[in-house]
């Protein structure tokens, strides 16, 4: 404590100022006066965790998601929730200096900071395909994730591979857990992710002391415990057999099913229809464009082409799909048992007529003794 | 006294980036620049559904985050001819002018600021003076002390805490910082005021594309928002109401306060006027499809090429003079390493050959870097703001010139002055005040459409693959934050055969050419003063004035 | 004929005389049900999950027809759930026609040459039908694999159904299945194997056809009596 009053006063603020700002705050927050005294002590026990957030393959979708945040946003989550440590996109040093800030923090707060990761992690070929300050970003994912004592990863591409992932992995890009098996990892796929899960996880994790409820492909089960689907706005036109059939139609303007248009929604657990984005103002379906299905483990792949419902077969071209492929095999099959029948019917064309024989001999046969026959 | 020295990671931009520099007696006599993450998204896309590929492109980068969208579905557009509805001419022209804004805003408040804002000199203003300072610059409405105070305490309770967080190890106190406190003061609290703005002003995106970062809302053949006064679930009254509002809310920020601070901060940097000139050939490939006509005819900012500094010629661009040299970059291509390739026929083969990591410094003589090297005519070429406000401004542009003229009386000098790190600076204010005032009028438009009960966003006629010819090549450009970008695609049955991105950041990024002549980056860090080459203030500086964007420019 | 049994390898299969000639009763009467429940539910399970797949009908005239359509399918789902486990009694604890023991062994060496002798039948290699009771043993491969089929379709159609509460002990009992190959693909699955399921009928129907007029074992009447005439001659 007064080693936090000395420095405060190095900086030309006194006890009295620091007081005022308290209330200042509490007054902001709309709490009583008696808080003053609470506020002025967490600012000086100063709890904030830090964190650490990498970057590796990725688009920083997820970074500049995070500066779309709302509650808190991302100045008074930085100033007042946690101590952002490292984050290239934000910080001020560069280089050497920026390496030992994140050095200094993995070293002081060893299994204490919070890890972040934004971009899938590249395996092939060494590593070579990231490197930052010359080592890979498997080298630096395993010292600086390996010592947390959390991992959050961010977007899909953290998660599990996200868009390098996809075919052919060209850079053998993997997720987080892949690197890091065993470790305690929050996945918070999306492409990019929903910065409000992001918050609402940080606090679960300062509120509750433990990171939340995860579902089989560690995703919290609060923001990805159902289905787009089920939550959707327009699922009752989905069971009325109301859908949109092309682009600006009248159930298009109508706000229509978009299951027609390849909507991801059934296949998709996320809290995009309840959460929505940028501060609950919309969110894809809403806006007229099917989901895509961004959460979910094999995105992109399984999830595309866009536009149909269900992937085609990868090596096949575009429309290798599930009907194209089993309307060859019903097809086949058809004229596989079309020409037997044709070839025996030509094979044994001679034995038809002493078939027809027995047969009319069999029914004359039958009907001189009928009761034993009964169906 | 020859140092060569390093800066990885470049921070405050996108992506990966990494600067070596070789440094004699305080200044920069050579530099390469590298770029070290590299995912492959040409080569995935290859085979894909091209109606799909927007949707890949986009996440090049989250934080242009529409732009290759626009040149996906542009390229694919072009290779089959599709025409869109003007309504949603309009609705592109709404979404790229916001981006640009706000991007802008971004890039000046919280990549660049604190190359030239002291934070912690903040701490020592006056509030009284800081609140005299904002008054006399402009009527915005956080000018009081009491509220310059209430900053200043904030900052300092941060300090106090001992955690400076992001701001641990930076530039504080470096010779190089100029501004007084006061001005510190103020931009710090402008860094905290731009942080709120910026996440209000890009809703425009999610009422137009549900979401940003990363918009979904982009169709071949049109846009996915649907447009019906009298429906709940379409673009109406209400929802143009709003994005009315996010407009001159951006609006009064930019002209209160971005372009105000431009003009306050630069006489005290007036020296970088002189610091960061490249090569100086300047490219822009035109946009914002402004009347009937659509896209790519009647653009508000014109196209064109400006070669050597000579502003009395503006040449037209022709995409085929494009090529992209792999030399000194870890790809190979089919035909040798020393020819350069046109998109069309270009390759992303990947093959590293640098150090092996861990590793201090990469193999300058040879490749060392993932971005490639485009040329236009063989010239390098810079691209950004600064090139599409002097293509504009040569070509004798209304708004930009006048804008231009007023910065430049302002600051008191003469054109000269715009090609440096101070000039990429202010042209990207210049063309953030410009577009702002701009998009008024297209939403104006958009509504003035909508009223003639025309409510069409799409035109579905060539949605379906079976409706599309064997083979089609195409080719779409748009002018993204960074600068001129432009997509190239092949497409046979139905599928992607070639997808080929050559980026803003590729043509500033990349590396050297056979001939060994310098990328834009290289060349602008050329005579940079280094004051301590273990803080290299200086190399921000000028990489900063470009917004790189490496996710961008390696894809 | 090229292969006939002897009276041994009737098993326990109850034989009852005909006065005419000699009939043997083969299916019991559950199997019979089970075939024709097993039929209407797959007509029924296609067509509504062809309409899930696409949904052709789309008028406001019927409201509510999608969820109607999923109402139905979910419903045929689970009577075609308790019609296959019926069977899989049957396969246990049957007589021997209906159980596992008529499959052929592949270790053993005359039932090896009864299979190939079906192949050869099957190719054109040979000329004449062999009659067999009970299934001919290419059948009851086939039938192990339509088995199969069935028991992935039951499982991906509770797994998908299980989504709408992940909370649930269905998602428990059925999402591992996720797990292996993701939601999409099983989706993708539950959508091919209804053509595999067609691919059968065809296969099925005409092979029932060929082998009731080559063999004159009077198969087709057999799934709707029971009874099929033993052609020992
Ligand atoms: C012969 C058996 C079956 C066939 C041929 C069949 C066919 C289908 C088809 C074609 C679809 C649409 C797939 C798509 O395009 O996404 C579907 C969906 C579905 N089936 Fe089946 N199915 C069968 C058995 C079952 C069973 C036993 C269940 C379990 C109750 C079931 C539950 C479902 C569910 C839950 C869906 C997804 C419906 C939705 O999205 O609302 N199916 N089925
Ligand atoms: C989707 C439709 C059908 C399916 C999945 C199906 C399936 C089966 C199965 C699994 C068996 C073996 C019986 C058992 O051991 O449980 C069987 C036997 C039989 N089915 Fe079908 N069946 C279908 C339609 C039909 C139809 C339409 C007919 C009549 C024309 C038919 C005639 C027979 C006959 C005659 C047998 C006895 C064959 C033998 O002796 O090996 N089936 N069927
Ligand atoms: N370079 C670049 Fe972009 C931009 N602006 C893309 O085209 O930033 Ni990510
Ligand atoms: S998950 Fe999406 S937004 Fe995030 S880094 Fe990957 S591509 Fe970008
Ligand atoms: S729009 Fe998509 S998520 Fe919504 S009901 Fe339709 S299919 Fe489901
Ligand atoms: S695409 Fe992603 S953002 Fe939500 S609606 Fe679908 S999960
Ligand atoms: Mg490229």
């Amino acid at each position: 404590m007064g080693d936090f009053s000395d420095l405060l006063e190095s900086h030309g603020v006194t006890r009295r100022e620091f007081l005022k700002y308290c209330s200042a705050l509490g007054a902001a927050l709309a709490l009583p006066l008696s808080m003053t005294a609470k506020i002025a002590e967490a600012i000086e026990s100063d709890t904030r965790p830090p964190v650490i957030w990498l970057e590796f393959q990725d688009c920083a979708g997820d970074s500049e998601s995070l500066l779309r945040a709302n509650r808190p946003t991302v100045g008074d989550l930085v100033l007042d929730h946690i101590s952002l440590d490292y984050h290239e996109t934000i910080m001020a040093a560069a280089g050497h200096q920026a390496e030992a800030s994140q050095q200094a923090t993995v070293e002081k707060y060893k299994g204490k900071y919070i890890c972040i990761v934004e971009g899938s992690i590249p395996t092939e070929a060494g590593g070579v395909y990231c490197t930052i300050g010359g080592r890979t970003a498997v080298d630096i994912l395993k010292q600086v994730g390996g010592n947390a004592a959390l991992i959050i990863a961010v977007g899909n591409c953290a998660a599990y591979g996200g868009l390098p992932a996809a075919h052919p992995n060209p850079t053998g890009a993997k997720g987080v857990s892949e690197i890091l098996p065993g470790k305690t990892i929050i996945n918070l796929p999306g492409c990019p992710m929903n910065v409000d899960n992001l918050t609402a996880t940080v606090v679960h994790y300062l509120t509750f002391g433990a990171a939340p409820a995860c579902d089989r492909h560690l995703r919290p089960l609060f923001a990805y415990g159902k289905r787009i689907h089920d939550n959707c706005e327009r699922r009752a036109h989905f069971d009325a057999g109301q859908y949109v059939e092309n682009w600006g139609d009248y159930g298009h303007r109508q706000g229509w099913c978009l299951y027609k248009m390849g909507c991801k929604g059934p296949e998709t657990f996320h809290n995009c229809p309840t959460l929505r984005w940028n501060e609950g103002l919309s969110w894809p379906v809403m806006a007229g464009h099917g989901c895509v299905g961004c959460s979910e483990p094999l995105f992109f792949d399984a999830m595309m082409p866009m536009y149909r419902r269900l992937p085609n077969v990868p090596g096949f071209g575009v429309e290798a799909s599930a009907v194209k492929i089993g309307t060859a095999i019903v097809g086949a099959s058809a004229a596989i048992f079309a020409a037997h029948g044709a070839v025996t019917t030509a094979r044994n064309w001679k034995k038809i007529g002493k078939a027809k024989a027995e047969a009319r001999e069999e029914i004359s046969h039958l009907n001189s003794d009928s009761d034993s026959e009964e169906s | 006294m020859a140092q060569k020295i390093v800066v990885d990671p470049i921070t405050r931009i996108e992506g990966h980036l990494r600067i070596e520099a070789q440094i004699e007696n305080g200044k920069i006599v050579d530099a390469w620049s590298s770029s070290t993450m590299f995912r492959g998204v040409e080569r995935i896309l290859q085979n894909r559904d091209p109606r799909d590929a927007w949707y890949y492109t986009q996440r090049f980068c989250g934080v242009c985050t529409t732009v290759h969208s626009i040149a996906s579905i542009r390229a694919v557009e072009n290779a089959l001819g599709i025409k869109i509805p003007f309504n949603a001419e309009m609705i592109r022209n709404i979404i790229m002018g916001i981006q640009n804004v706000q991007d802008h805003v971004i890039h000046f408040y919280h990549l660049h600021a604190l190359d030239w804002v002291d934070v912690v000199s903040a701490l020592n203003a006056d509030p009284a003076k800081t609140a005299a300072l904002q008054q006399s610059i402009s009527d915005w409405k956080f000018s009081s002390a009491d509220y310059f105070a209430g900053i200043q305490k904030r900052v300092a309770a941060f300090v106090g805490t001992g955690k400076l967080g992001p701001f641990t190890n930076g530039y504080w106190g470096h010779p190089a910082m100029k501004l007084p406190p006061e001005a510190n003061l103020m931009a710090v609290a402008h860094y905290l005021e731009a942080l709120q703005l910026q996440k209000e002003i890009i809703k425009i995106h999610a009422i137009l594309g549900s979401k940003n970062p990363h918009p979904q809302t982009f169709l071949v053949g049109g846009m996915a928002i649907p447009i019906d006064p009298n429906s709940q679930n379409a673009l109406n009254a209400d929802k143009i109401a709003q994005i009315k509002g996010y407009i001159a809310m951006a609006k009064e920020f930019v002209e209160q306060v971005y372009i105000p601070d431009i003009l306050a901060v630069a006489p005290f940097y007036l020296d970088w006027a002189g610091i960061g000139c490249g090569h100086k050939n300047y490219l822009s490939y035109g946009e914002f499809p402004d009347d009937n006509r659509g896209y790519p005819e009647g653009f508000w900012l014109p196209a064109g090429v400006i070669v050597n500094g000579d502003l009395s010629k503006v040449m037209p661009v022709d995409h085929k003079k494009v090529t992209e040299y792999v030399t000194h970059s870890w790809y190979e291509y089919s035909g040798g390493d020393g020819v350069g390739k046109h998109p069309w026929e270009g390759e992303t083969n990947w093959k590293y050959t640098g150090p092996q990591p861990p590793y201090e410094f990469l193999d300058t003589d040879n490749k060392y870097s993932w971005v490639k090297s485009p040329r236009y005519d063989d010239k390098p070429m810079e691209v950004g703001p600064l090139s599409r406000m002097l293509v504009a401004y040569a070509s004798g542009h209304k708004e930009v010139k006048q804008t231009v003229d007023f910065v430049l009386s302002q600051l008191g000098a003469g054109p000269a002055v715009l090609f440096s790190t101070l000039g990429r600076t202010a042209a990207r204010a210049v063309e953030t005040l410009i577009t702002i005032n701009k998009m008024g009028q297209w939403l104006d438009k958009l509504v003035a459409n909508i009223k003639t009960g025309d409510y069409s966003i799409h035109n579905g006629k060539l949605w379906e693959p079976e409706t599309w010819p064997a083979q089609a090549n195409g080719y779409g450009f748009h002018e993204a934050p960074r600068g001129a970008l432009g997509h190239w695609i092949v497409i046979e049955n139905k599928n992607i055969k070639n997808y080929q991105a050559v980026v803003p950041t590729t043509w500033n990024a990349g590396p050297r050419d056979p001939s060994g002549t310098r990328g834009q980056y290289e060349e602008a860090l050329i005579g940079t003063p280094i004051a301590d080459p273990e803080r290299p203030l200086e190399i921000l500086r000028t990489m900063h004035s470009f917004d790189p964007c490496l996710a961008c420019a390696v894809h | 004929m090229a292969e006939t049994l002897n009276s041994s390898e009737t098993g326990g299969g109850r034989k009852f005389e005909c006065a005419a000639r000699r009939f043997l009763y083969i299916w019991e009467g559950p199997i019979r049900i089970i075939h024709w429940v097993n039929f209407f539910c797959i007509i029924i399970l296609s067509f509504t999950g062809w309409y899930i797949h696409d949904p052709f009908i789309t008028s406001t005239q019927h409201p509510y027809i999608m969820g109607n359509m999923r109402y139905v399918h979910y419903l045929t789902g689970v009577v075609f759930a308790v019609s296959f486990l019926a069977r899989s009694y049957w396969l246990l604890n049957g007589e021997y026609y209906a159980s596992w023991r008529m499959f052929p062994n592949p270790f053993d060496k005359k039932d090896r040459h009864t299979f190939w002798t079906f192949i050869r039948y099957y190719t054109f290699l040979s000329k004449d039908a062999p009659h067999i009771l009970g299934h001919n043993p290419v059948a009851v491969v086939a039938y192990i694999g339509l088995y199969a089929l069935f028991a992935f379709q039951i499982l991906s159609g509770f797994a998908l159904w299980s989504q709408a509460d992940p909370g649930g002990s269905l998602y428990a009992a059925t999402g591992w299945l996720f797990a292996i190959i993701g939601n999409q693909w099983v989706r993708w699955f539950h959508l091919l194997v209804m053509f595999l399921i067609g691919g059968f009928f065809i296969n099925h129907l005409y092979s029932v056809v060929l082998f009731d007029f080559k063999s004159k074992s009077g198969e087709v009447s057999s799934i709707f009596s029971g009874w099929k005439p033993d052609r020992r001659d």
